[in-house]
């Protein structure tokens, strides 16, 4: 390649002096023109006729690019309107020189080259003031003639003005765009901000301003939509897959120029749509005429930043979104569960109630916020402790008032304690309810006041079903009980030989009768003794018991069921009853020393001892003991009843005082029995406000340990 | 003399049952199976001794009972209720008989004719 500087010997012809001034003229009067767009088109018109015409003077063509494409181009940074590197134009521009090729032929470069119209080239930088390089001017020849290059002075004017029209052209253009950029951007902000439009007549007027800002036939927004089916809605499948996989390939693009063409022959144009480096969506330019590439740099910088500023809206729409979800959603659930709920704030007052508890308050369509819970309800009635107690005896013992829930949730906001569950009766407005009340819950609020969770359940249905199978149980017990009478009355009287001496035959079958009929007996007994308790129907007659007495009663009762089994029972560690072979049964006198009196009702602490002893000799293997033991304590009185039976697996224990339920074992298949003895045995023990615990390895036996308070007072007898 | 007991009882076969453990203690039995009937068989001889059930179709133990303190004539008639219903002593049925006057309160199942026996002749102080 050749460099020639752009020679002074390259002389001017005198006779084309006048178009030259002409020429001059033109210049100078376009660079001082007021623009308008109009103008411009005429100026750039002009400018083209000048070029032709200094072409002409010079015997030349000029190239200047196509269709104004050139100006419009040109911005004010280092981003060439052409493509830099391919020719001598391009290479001027690179390297901000005048190239002089005399002879295009002969290199290798250019032979490539589709114009071969020409032979020769001169191509001149135009410059800037600051030096960027703002066009080139291309001289071509068919022939290189130095005389017709261009004297380095005539080119320094010509391109002096040039650049002074060039530049106002560009500035007048980036003015009004940046108007215009400034205005859009505006309206677009208004669009955002309004809060009367939603989502779409926000998205929809954001995409008609900018359409109208790029001067673009179509432009369409289109948000991901996170669904089964992909990423975007089902419409404009193809591009949408096109802006996926090409972000995906580089999410740092901007414009994505899609290669593709609609039917009606419009471009297509994609600019992502990107929030913290989610794609979001995009928004799809489409035009007749225009790709890509004929979008201005502030264009494209307006084209991000509306894309970022619709991404920043979807995902602020989407936040608060979930959040309105969250909160609905909770909304409904915590309205429609069958649970009053009440929030509590520390002075007992209603931060927010729950559908259902305003129901049952009585306040359907009242704010209960700010009341005091306490105004709405009262608790009338609770769950003893002891189900043996009734509602009288409670209130003796103090358990019943509006104040015991009061202190507790006073203690659930000082200590944290829980509420556990417990059973009210309560009254509101809307009447009375078998409830469930317990507070388990709190929120804490940041250097805030924490409110509790105060939970209730309406057990109506249920305490009903409660009573309903009580009564039932009692009254089946009792219809069974008549003819049970007469069974065992008969019985009694047939084997009392009432009716005649029997013979041992007949004796021992009716034996057979008054065993089984005895069962059955306790049975009944058993479903009535549940039954009473069940519905708080019994209350204790308390006195002060003598226990060794009445274990001594018990023990004493067991007569043939220790001879059967051979066994030994022992009060005290002393003998009371035994079988021995040669002996048969032998009770021994008994010397217990002091009574103990434990407080109680006499019926039923007998009830519990026998039933401990039975149950230790019906789990007790041939030939062992049963040792019953009281120790008096300072505040209760412990009795323990040991065997050497069959005992118990410690998973069992828990099971063993449960309704009905009954521990497995070879000897409790051949015992019988309801399953209800220690049930009842345990809650008559917990009416005495007494324990009941249990120890026990298999094979060896079992201790059954109850407490029972000890008596204060002395029998006045 | 004989002594006279009054049986009101519905169950026929338990009063069958009573009756005859009381004639075999050589007592003079009258059968009543409502407590209206109990009522009327007042009116024809006064007995020594009721054993009175409660549950009865017509008129029920506690009724009769209370029918029984308006009169001065039978007033004084010691009772003991014999029934099925509850249990002695702690029950609401119970105190509210012996609040009656009555002087036991049995259950059926688990007193024997004999054990009713024994708490008749010594309510009537009556030594075997």
């Amino acid at each position: 390649m050749l460099e020639t500087k752009a020679d002074d010997s390259i002389a001017a012809k005198t006779n084309k002096e006048a178009k030259k001034i002409k020429f001059e003229k033109l210049l100078f009067e376009l660079a001082a023109f007021e623009f308008s767009l109009k103008d411009i088109q005429k100026s750039l018109k002009g400018l083209k006729d000048i070029l032709t015409d200094f072409a002409e003077t010079k015997g030349c063509t000029i190239m200047y690019g196509d269709k104004y494409g050139y100006l419009w181009k040109v911005g004010g940074n280092t981003t060439l309107p052409f493509k830099v590197g391919v020719g001598a134009a391009g290479y001027a521009a690179k390297h901000k020189k005048i190239i002089v090729i005399k002879d295009i032929s002969k290199n290798p470069i250019y032979i490539r080259m589709r114009d071969k119209s020409y032979n020769s080239i001169v191509s001149v930088p135009i410059q800037d003031k600051s030096g960027h390089v703002i066009g080139v001017l291309n001289f071509t020849y068919e022939n290189f003639d130095p005389e017709k290059i261009p004297k380095k002075k005539e080119l320094e004017i010509t391109v002096e003005k040039l650049v002074t029209i060039i530049e106002n052209v560009i500035l007048y253009y980036q003015s009004e765009n940046q108007k215009n950029e400034l205005k859009a951007r505006r309206v677009i902000s208004t669009v955002f901000e309004n809060p009367t439009l939603n989502q779409k007549q926000k998205l929809e007027q954001t995409a008609k301003e900018t359409a109208n800002y790029l001067k673009l036939d179509k432009v369409k927004f289109f948000i991901c939509r996170q669904n089964k089916t992909g990423l975007f809605a089902k419409e404009h499948k193809k591009i949408e897959s096109v802006v996926e996989r090409k972000y995906k390939e580089n999410p740092n693009t901007s414009l994505i120029n899609l290669d593709m063409k609609k039917n009606n022959g419009n471009f297509l144009t994609a600019q992502p749509i990107i929030y913290r480096k989610k794609l979001m969506g995009f928004i799809l330019l489409e035009d007749r005429s225009k790709n890509t590439d004929n979008l201005s740099t502030l264009e494209k910088s307006f084209l991000r930043i509306t894309a970022a500023r619709v991404g920043i809206y979807i995902s602020q729409e989407e936040a608060s979104q979930k959040i309105i979800d969250e909160k609905e959603k909770w909304r409904l659930v915590f309205h429609n569960v069958e649970d009053a709920i009440l929030l509590i704030s520390r002075d007992h007052t209603i931060v927010e109630a729950n559908q259902r508890a305003k129901e049952m308050l009585g306040a359907k369509n009242k704010s209960l916020t700010n009341e005091n819970f306490s105004n709405l309800f009262k608790i009338i009635n609770q769950e003893v402790k002891s189900p043996l107690l009734s509602f009288e005896s409670a209130q003796q013992y103090g358990l019943v008032s509006q104040r015991d829930l009061q202190r507790k949730i006073d203690a659930f906001f000082e200590s944290g304690k829980k509420i556990s569950p417990k059973e009210y009766l309560i009254e509101t407005q809307n009447g009375k309810y078998w409830t469930i009340v317990s507070m388990n819950t709190a929120i804490e609020r940041w250097n805030l006041e924490s409110y509790g969770v105060l939970h209730i359940r309406d057990i109506g249905k249920r305490k009903k079903l409660e009573q309903d199978k009580n009564e039932f149980m009692s009254m089946v017990s009792h219809e069974l009980r008549t003819p049970l009478s007469s069974m065992r009355g008969y019985l009694s009287m047939t084997l009392n030989d009432d009716y005649g001496e029997l013979n041992e035959r007949q004796r021992n079958s009716l034996r057979k009768i008054e065993g089984s009929t005895e069962r059955m007996v306790n049975l009944v007994e058993d479903l009535l003794d549940v039954s009473r308790i069940e519905l708080g129907k019994i209350s204790l007659m308390k006195e002060p018991v003598d226990v060794l007495d009445v274990a001594l009663k018990c023990l004493r009762d067991t007569g043939h069921k220790i001879q059967k089994k051979k066994m030994k029972v022992f009060l005290q560690d002393q003998c009371v009853t035994q079988f021995t072979r040669n002996k048969g049964l032998e009770s021994k006198p008994s010397c217990i020393r002091a009574p103990i009196y434990v407080w109680g009702d006499h019926d039923r602490i007998t009830q519990v001892m026998q039933n401990l002893i039975d149950n230790a000799i019906k789990y007790s293997f041939d030939g062992t003991e049963v040792s019953v033991n009281v120790k008096s304590g300072k505040d209760f009185v412990e009795l323990s009843v040991k065997d050497q039976g069959v005992g118990i697996p410690k998973e069992d224990y828990e099971k063993l005082f449960k309704k009905f339920s009954r521990v497995n074992n070879p000897l409790s298949i051949q015992a019988g029995g309801t399953g209800l003895g220690l049930y009842i045995t345990k809650r008559l023990v917990n009416a005495h406000k007494g324990k009941i615990a249990v120890t026990s390895s298999p094979k060896k036996g079992s201790v059954f340990l109850v407490k029972i308070p000890i008596a204060k007072q002395l029998p006045l007898i | 003399m004989k002594e006279t007991i009054l049986l009101v009882e519905d169950d026929n076969t338990l009063q069958e049952m009573y009756c005859e453990k009381f004639e075999m203690l050589d007592f003079k039995v009258m059968k009543a199976n409502t407590g209206r009937e109990g009522l009327a068989s007042l009116e024809k001889k006064i007995p020594d001794i009721i054993l009175l059930d409660i549950l009865m179709p017509d008129m029920n133990g506690l009724e009769m009972l209370k029918e029984m303190k308006k009169s001065r004539k039978y007033r004084d008639i010691p009772v003991i209720l014999l029934t099925n219903l509850g249990e002695s002593k702690i029950d609401m049925d119970s105190e509210l008989s012996f609040a009656l006057g009555i002087k036991d309160y049995l259950i059926k199942t688990k007193h024997t004719p004999d054990d009713v026996a024994n708490r008749v002749r010594q309510v009537l102080n009556i030594t075997c």
